[in-house]
């Protein structure tokens, strides 16, 4: 059965309890505990309606336990003196139970955020990855002179493999299959593989066999299914392996289900399945400009990676003499699995373990001034007892046994926290890595957190009992409330108060960083219109050989879309931003009129648009006209330019009218440029414009095209009736990327999102804790030295005076914690750089407004006990 | 015999001499936290006024979960909850309304 969150916390409350219980009871108490917790789970379970209420009365029920096992331990034993510092302790803070609970609050914030990034980073880097040896594994790409990692052209990788001696080599080729077995026509993506690929992962299987080399002989047209297609398709059919599917009208035998841990994600996302690529065409064996395959590497016994990559580095010299049109600046470069999986998420999880470690800090911080105010407050109890004969190493177990009572409870809850925190990372970046979608709250990520809460223990009892320690030498000698016995103490509680200012100034620096890069980027223009907008990617080619057809095929699809009630426009075009499968088709462009060396000629992105596309999507038209029902193949080829096109080939000039030559279907096509079209952003909106020509899909008969449609209702209600409207013309159609763009830009947005949450969150905490310091700071230092106060206004100083004194004080503190502050968040800031949008990390701006925030937060806090000295009566203040 | 009979050990008494059986069901039937219940259980199986004994474990398993503790009051046990019912009419009533309503 499932366990609640509330039975988690209630289980490890007790757990935690049961250490206090005499060892021959322990396992009997325990037993009887768990027994009552597990029952009412049960019954709370049965409940048809979350029951809040009992939740919350099982975790209250939970916390008592503590006291049964208090009780049992003075029963069955003479107290040690470590029990009777603990419940010391709890009688101290009973009496500030507000600051008190906030202090553990914090600590517990603190302690859980860092387990939730240990376990994910444990999951990332530490964990094993499901294949056997797989820290030798790795995926070898495409390099090229501007460090861009590529997938891999067919040609290069047979050299590679063939070549290579210290690296085993195996490529997958990205496939999709048409499946039409099933109620609707799917598409199912997946990859054919070369020999070997699946003895380099060795995957396990829950149904059936792998791929055997007299399969690869005999070319056999067999099939390994992932684990979720095989559910989702195939309702997990147990005699499945062994009958025929139809993939792509071909009869394929399953052989194989793959194992659900099975998830390689080599080639970007799920993958449905698996064929066999048993021999290689001619075209591939020449193919090596652009690449789409991915290669897997297995380092041989005993090879490291440096000696890999150097061989590597070996063939891609030889291989750049001997094809140096292609290959003079291709390098094959090999990336561990691991570091590949990890998909660039160690970086803002570094982030965020930063953040939480200085949460942890400034939460230390707290402990530690309330440890130094409570032991102030005690400084004559101290004194008393040394003088009685208390060692000290007794008072120091005391202070150590109180810090540890308020870190367990910290613990306790830090680790209720990381579970939650835990979800919440799993779906925001389970897109981005299937390392980190594995992270969970296991036993080394609670040793963490318990390790956490020992290192917070001992520094936060450490530094003030060290002050205190030695202010109560002073205070032997010259009585407990003399200025000098106060001085160290002060300077303590001055120094934490100064770092809790700087930890602060950090994290909202980094949140207010990544917020300003967060407005811009939402800011940004997409280049389309996206309300209402809905895109629809399809893969045409298989029934629709000719271009005649294909034209015949989109002309139909989409004059039966138009007569969709709720559609207000439709246009295709073969590439369109925020979807899934980006078609990036580039040519050389040669305009006419201006010579230029073949080489040099620059490279454009072309695509193929319907008449109504841009009108659709909501692109704006700079200039000149949108394409027309009559330019069609037998008329005058025309393009449209974008802006950025426009800018960087014809500055000054107008391209309207020009005539271009670009390559598209392999064949050089001379064209007038009739329009300039506004700019759109690929790859998300932190993505470039890039130079882009358009190209009438009459005249360049595209099978992969994006439908966009327009509609006057929700889009997302809209795809059903958009896709049966193509299913009247092609009932085996089916749809590669669907959905509406506004939520496809939102879910690119996703992972900033949640990262800027996140450090709004830490900032947030910082801040709190930085004010309630100060605000401690000075009110401590005003009860301390009213004394002092009193004199000084006795002796002339006005009320004013003594304000102005202390608001200095304050003022001191801030703006020695801003320049530490600063300092930090100017060599921090790099860490940012990457999920920072048209921000520098040393944005003065930002950064100087972060630091007038903090000054002015900081003495607004110090403004009302300063005022409180104000109303000081010398004649009372000296007669105390 | 215990020292002095309080409030809380007669709520428990009560209780049990109703029928509750272990810890959360006197929990819930009293009202008392379950820092002052246990303990009470534990002094009065200690001064033998009541015992305990763990659930078959087939029984637990059937609801997939640990057996549970279970506990009756001695005779002398029994005893005493007349004596708690005289001494604490009014507790005893409360503690009779909570279990109704629960």
């Amino acid at each position: 059965m499932r366990r609640t969150l509330a039975t988690s916390i209630a289980l490890a409350a007790v757990r935690i309890a049961a250490l206090l219980v005499p060892r021959q009871e322990r396992e009997a108490w325990r037993r009887e505990w768990e027994a009552e917790i597990l029952h009412r789970q049960r019954t709370l379970a049965a409940a048809p309606d979350a029951d809040w209420a009992g939740q919350i009365s099982l975790m209250r029920r939970s916390a008592g336990s503590i006291f049964d096992a208090a009780w049992l331990r003075r029963q069955l034993t003479t107290d040690s003196d470590f029990v009777h510092d603990v419940r010391h302790a709890w009688r101290l803070y009973r009496r500030a139970p507000a600051t008190v609970g906030l202090v553990v609050l914090l600590l517990g914030v603190g302690i859980g955020s860092a387990t939730a990034v240990f376990s994910a980073l444990d999951a990332m880097l530490l964990r094993a990855l499901p294949f056997p040896a797989a820290d030798r594994l790795g995926l070898v790409w495409q390099q090229s002179d501007t460090g861009e990692h590529a997938d891999v052209a067919p040609a290069n990788y047979l050299d590679w493999r063939d070549r290579a001696t210290r690296l085993e080599l195996a490529a997958a080729e990205p496939y999709g299959w048409d499946y039409t077995g099933g109620a609707e026509p799917e598409s199912l993506t997946g990859a054919r593989v070369t020999e070997g690929f699946f003895d380099l992962l060795s995957p396990r299987l829950q149904l059936g066999r792998l791929p055997t080399p007299d399969d690869y002989r005999l070319r056999r047209a067999i099939v390994l299914l992932s684990d979720a297609i095989w559910k989702r398709r195939f309702g997990g059919d147990m005699t499945i392996v062994g009958r025929s599917i139809r993939l792509d009208g071909e009869p394929f035998e399953v052989i194989g289900i793959l194992s659900p841990a099975f998830e390689p994600r080599i080639l970007g996302g799920r993958l449905d399945a698996w064929t066999l690529k048993a021999s290689f065409e001619d075209y591939e064996r020449r193919s090596r400009g652009g690449g789409y395959w991915h290669v897997l590497a297995r380092l041989r016994p005993g090879v490291t990676l440096a000696a890999a990559q150097a061989e590597l580095d070996a063939i891609s010299a030889q291989l750049g003499t001997e094809h140096p049109r292609t290959n003079r600046n291709v390098r094959a470069s090999v990336m561990p699995l691991r570091s590949h999986l990890a998909n660039g998420t160690e970086r803002p999880l570094t982030l965020l373990g930063l953040g939480a470690a200085f949460i942890l800090l400034l939460a230390v911080g707290s402990v530690a001034t309330l440890q130094l105010s409570l032991l102030t407050a005690r400084l004559q109890e101290f004194v008393v007892r040394s003088a009685l004969g208390a060692a000290r190493g007794r008072i120091v177990r005391q202070v150590v046994a109180e810090s540890a009572a308020l870190a367990a409870v910290a613990v306790a809850l830090g680790v209720g926290l990381a579970s939650i925190a835990l979800g919440l990372m799993r779906s925001a970046m389970s897109d981005l890595s299937p390392t980190v979608a594995q992270a969970a709250l296991n036993a080394p990520a609670v040793l963490f957190a318990l390790g956490l809460g020992l290192v917070t223990a001992t520094l936060a009892s450490g530094l003030p009992l060290l002050t205190v320690l030695r202010s109560n030498a002073a205070a032997r000698v010259s009585g407990p409330l003399s200025v000098r016995g106060q001085a160290p103490v002060l300077y303590g509680r001055s120094a934490l108060v100064v770092v809790q200012i700087a930890l602060a100034l950090v994290l909202l620096a980094s949140a207010g960083l990544l917020g300003r890069s967060f407005l811009r980027l939402a800011g940004v223009d997409a280049g389309l219109e996206t309300p209402n907008l809905l895109a629809l990617q399809v893969f045409a080619y298989d029934r629709n050989e000719t271009a005649a057809k294909r034209m015949q095929f989109f002309a139909d699809t989409i004059t039966r879309i138009r007569t969709v009630p709720g559609v207000e426009a439709v246009g295709a075009a073969s590439t369109v931003p925020f979807l899934k499968a980006d078609i990036d088709i580039s040519s050389r462009l040669v305009i006419h009129g201006r010579p230029s060396a073949p080489d040099e000629a620059p490279t454009v992105f072309l695509a193929a648009a319907s008449p109504d596309y841009f009108r659709t999507a909501g692109i704006p038209l700079r200039r000149g006209r949108p394409f027309a029902e009559t330019d069609t193949m037998t008329a005058r080829g025309v393009a449209i330019v974008n802006e950025t096109a426009a800018r960087r080939f014809w500055p000054g000039a107008d391209p309207i009218g020009a005539t271009i030559e670009v390559v598209d279907y392999g064949r050089t096509k001379t064209l007038e440029v009739v329009g300039i079209a506004g700019d759109i952003r690929y790859g998300g909106l932190a993505g470039q414009a890039r130079p882009e020509v358009f190209l009438p899909h009459a005249q360049s008969p595209s099978a992969t095209m994006t439908y966009v449609v327009r509609t006057s209702i929700e889009p997302g209600a809209m795809i059903k009736a958009v896709k049966q409207a193509v299913w009247s013309v092609d009932p085996l159609q089916t749809f590669y990327d669907e959905g509406a763009v506004p939520d496809m830009i939102a879910a690119s947005l996703r992972p900033r999102l949640v990262i800027l949450q996140l450090a709004l969150f830490f900032a947030g905490i910082g801040i709190v804790l930085a004010t309630a310091g100060a605000y401690g700071a000075v009110a401590w230092a005003v009860r301390r030295r009213t004394a002092e106060f009193g004199i000084r206004m006795a002796l002339g100083a006005t009320a004013t005076d003594v304000r102005r004194h202390l608001l200095v004080y304050g003022g001191r503190l801030a703006m020695a914690g801003i320049a530490i502050g600063l300092a930090c968040a100017l060599v921090l800031g790099r860490l940012l750089g990457s999920f920072l949008f048209e921000v520098r990390p040393t944005d003065p701006t930002t950064l100087a407004a972060i630091s007038a925030g903090v000054l002015a937060v900081v003495l607004a806090a110090t403004w009302i006990p300063a005022r409180r000295a104000m109303r000081i009566d010398p004649l009372q203040a000296l007669r105390e | 015999m215990p020292r002095a009979l309080s409030a809380a050990t007669a709520l428990v008494l009560d209780a049990l001499a109703r029928g509750a059986r272990h810890g959360f069901d006197i929990l819930d039937t009293t009202g008392l936290p379950s820092g002052t219940v246990y303990p009470i259980l534990r002094r009065l199986e200690h001064d033998r006024l009541a015992t305990s004994r763990w659930e078959s474990a087939r029984d637990a398993q059937a609801e997939q979960r640990p057996p549970r503790r279970y506990y009756t009051l001695t005779r002398d046990g029994q005893a005493l909850v007349e004596e708690a019912r005289a001494r604490f009419p009014v507790l005893s009533g409360t503690a009779l309304a909570r279990a109704r309503r629960a």
